[in-house]
């Protein structure tokens, strides 16, 4: 290895001039008073600061009930087929026809009386049950809006927290990176600290008589 | 001898370029010398002192190739070119962690620069350069992991400027030359003004104390613990002014910290000065503030100069600021606990003596003088290169056989070994390594 220095010989082997020596030597006293009233202890909020605060989320409020399911509602009355439709007053045709078809209407009169009541009713229960069906899909969907609105906005709470989270996680990560990098720093500069004060001791001490 | 100087010349921002058109004078005095930028056109007419400028990609043949290297992006076709063509490094900065970082991580190669961290830093790299790489690694840690291992494998020398980068250069060199190479000084102005006339030519009151942080102010500068200091002596120094003479790092609350000092108006920030200005506000300063933490082993040019003009300059301890010079030349402050109270007991040393802070500063200028003159700085920086070209067949033999197994799986075997072997506070591997490994991969032993 060929190194070429210039200076720290030189500066080594130099007879310090006297205002040098006067003038390191008066450094050396006030950097000595400094040590001696120095707290070295300090509080370690002095050195890092205060730890940034915590964003904490609300506490997320309870998904809004889905309410009370309506009951349903009730379903078509059968003692109504009962309340016949009657349709035998219809007029029927003049004359000998007529004669003859009111005999018949009267011999058939039974049978075509309760087919027409059965019809009426039968019609009166179709509507009675696209009623009750309107009524009850009406009320399902309405059940199941509810839940689904409330899971929705218990999911978007949920989106919330997590950005917050992940806010407060950089934040944190970067606020740590920051105290590991002034508690090296201080380290080191303690360490440089201790390296000049050693140098300096033992310049002192090659320079006191043996 | 021709010789290729690799450098960004001003108006470029890098305080390196202006360090090199300054010694490209003299050493075209020496050298048949060119100078390789990226971009001729964009240099500034009187930096090249009517020398060639050259661009990087066809940089042409020389004898010897002199690389300047700086830990910025500026110096990236620098660094390409020193891994490309093996030639004479000047390391800057001993750190060239975010240069690299710029070259892989932010062109989106993070793979590179985890491959780097591993063969220069071994486990460790890998773990700090996954975090610096999601830039969760801080500022010391760049600092810390120099990464400079491929240049230092690819040169066939160094110049380094503090012995803080020849010292570690030198270990890992071996063979190879390492020279160390004051900052030279060099000053605009000549003669230099008087402090009073100084502070008329930039409007500054004639009769305050003004503490200057020269340069480019960044958070490595310690600004907070300076400003917090200077706005407590305020209250005994009404006239106190703090000058940061230079531009600022826009993240630098610098402002706020003033105001939270107490000292509010009495801070001054020029911004991006031109060098004569530079120079006047070095000499109308009462104390030159030139703290300096964490340290990528570089020194300051500022601080230099700010010698050179005659001022007490405060340093931080322990770093090539303070080494560089004897003390009571420079002002060390130690960088630890105390490192606030130091300042201010200093400071209020200093402020209160005029003969002291006169004493410090005639003290700083004959050193620099004495050891920092830019004749000979070059002159000792001429010689070396002539010695190395004179060495340079067996050198760039040297590289070539450290490098033969790049890229290949003995390569990458070699590194992990090497890294072992630095693990144990071994500076390197024996060459014979490779044929062990070569032998292993064979499947003989």
């Amino acid at each position: 290895m060929r190194v070429q220095f210039r200076g720290r010989d030189e500066k080594g082997s130099t007879v310090l001039s006297d205002d040098r020596e006067r003038v390191a030597e008066e450094l050396r006293r006030i950097r000595e008073a400094v040590r001696d009233r120095a707290l070295v202890e300090r509080r370690p909020e002095d050195v890092l600061g205060q730890a940034p605060a915590v964003r904490v989320a609300e506490a997320a409020p309870p998904p809004p009930s889905a309410g009370e399911v309506a009951p349903p509602p009730p379903r078509p009355d059968a003692a109504g087929v009962n309340a016949l439709w009657d349709v035998r007053g219809a007029s029927g045709p003049r004359g000998l026809k007529g004669t003859l078809a009111r005999l018949v209407r009267r011999f058939m009169a039974p049978a075509v009386d309760a087919q027409v009541s059965f019809n009426a009713r039968q019609v009166q229960l179709d509507n009675e049950l696209l009623a009750y069906i309107d009524a009850r899909l009406e009320a399902t969907h309405r059940h199941y809006d509810a839940v689904l609105g409330g899971y929705g906005r218990h999911l978007e709470d949920i989106d919330k927290r997590h950005l917050i989270l992940q806010e407060e996680l950089v934040a944190h990560i970067h606020d740590l990176v920051k105290r590991i990098d002034l508690v090296l720093s201080e380290s080191e500069r303690g360490r440089l600290s201790l390296e000049f004060a050693l140098r300096d001791l033992r310049a002192r001490l090659e320079q006191r008589p043996r | 001898m021709k010789l290729a100087v690799w450098s960004p010349l001003p108006p470029s921002p890098s305080g390196i370029a202006d360090y090199v058109a300054e010694q490209l004078g003299p050493l075209s005095r020496r050298c048949d010398v060119r100078v390789v930028v990226e971009d001729p056109a964009a240099v500034a007419p009187a930096a090249a002192h009517g020398l060639p400028l050259v661009r990087a990609d066809d940089p042409g043949e020389a004898d010897l190739d002199l690389y300047h290297l700086g830990n910025s992006a500026s110096h990236a076709y620098v660094y390409r070119a020193a891994l490309a063509r093996p030639g004479v490094a000047v390391l800057h900065d001993y750190s060239l962690h975010h240069l690299v970082l710029g070259e892989t991580v932010e062109r989106g190669d993070r793979t590179g620069y985890l491959d780097e961290m591993r063969r220069a830093h071994g486990e460790a790299g890998t773990f700090v350069g996954r975090q610096v790489a999601r830039a969760l690694g801080g500022d010391l840690l760049p600092a810390l992991f120099p990464l400079n291992d491929r240049v230092l494998d690819s040169c066939l020398a160094v110049v380094g400027l503090t012995r803080y980068v020849v010292s570690r250069a030198a270990v890992r060199l071996r063979e190879r030359p390492v020279l160390h190479l004051p900052h030279h000084v060099a000053l605009p102005l000549h003669p230099v003004p008087s402090r009073d006339e100084a502070r008329r030519a930039l409007g500054l009151p004639a009769h305050a104390l003004i503490l200057t942080a020269p340069g480019l102010a960044t958070a490595s500068k310690r600004l907070d613990v300076a400003l917090r200091v200077a706005g407590r002596l305020a209250a005994r120094h009404h006239s106190l002014r703090f000058v940061v003479a230079g531009d600022r790092d826009a993240r630098l609350p610098l402002v706020e910290w003033a105001r939270a000092a107490g000292l509010g108006g009495g801070l001054v920030v020029t911004g991006r000065l031109g060098l004569d200005d530079f120079v006047r506000h070095l000499a109308a300063a009462d104390v030159i503030v030139a703290l300096r933490f964490p340290t990528h082993g570089e020194i300051s040019g500022a601080l230099v100069r700010a010698l050179g003009v005659g001022r007490p300059a405060l340093v931080t301890a322990g770093t090539p600021s303070a080494d560089e010079f004897p003390e009571g030349c420079v002002i060390p402050v130690t960088p630890g606990v105390t490192e606030e109270a130091e300042l201010e007991a200093i400071l209020s040393r200093l402020l209160a003596d005029e003969a002291l802070r006169e004493t410090i500063g005639r003290l700083a200028r004959a050193h620099v003088t004495a050891h920092h003159d830019l004749a000979s700085t070059v002159a000792r920086l001429a010689s070396f290169l002539e010695e190395v070209r004179g060495g340079k067949d067996a050198l760039v033999a040297e590289v070539e056989r450290r490098r033969a197994s790049e890229g290949s799986l003995l390569g990458y075997l070699r590194d992990e070994v090497r890294w072992a072997a630095r693990d144990l506070g071994l500076a390197d591997t024996p060459p014979e390594i490779e044929t062990v490994l070569a032998g292993l991969l064979r499947g003989t032993p």
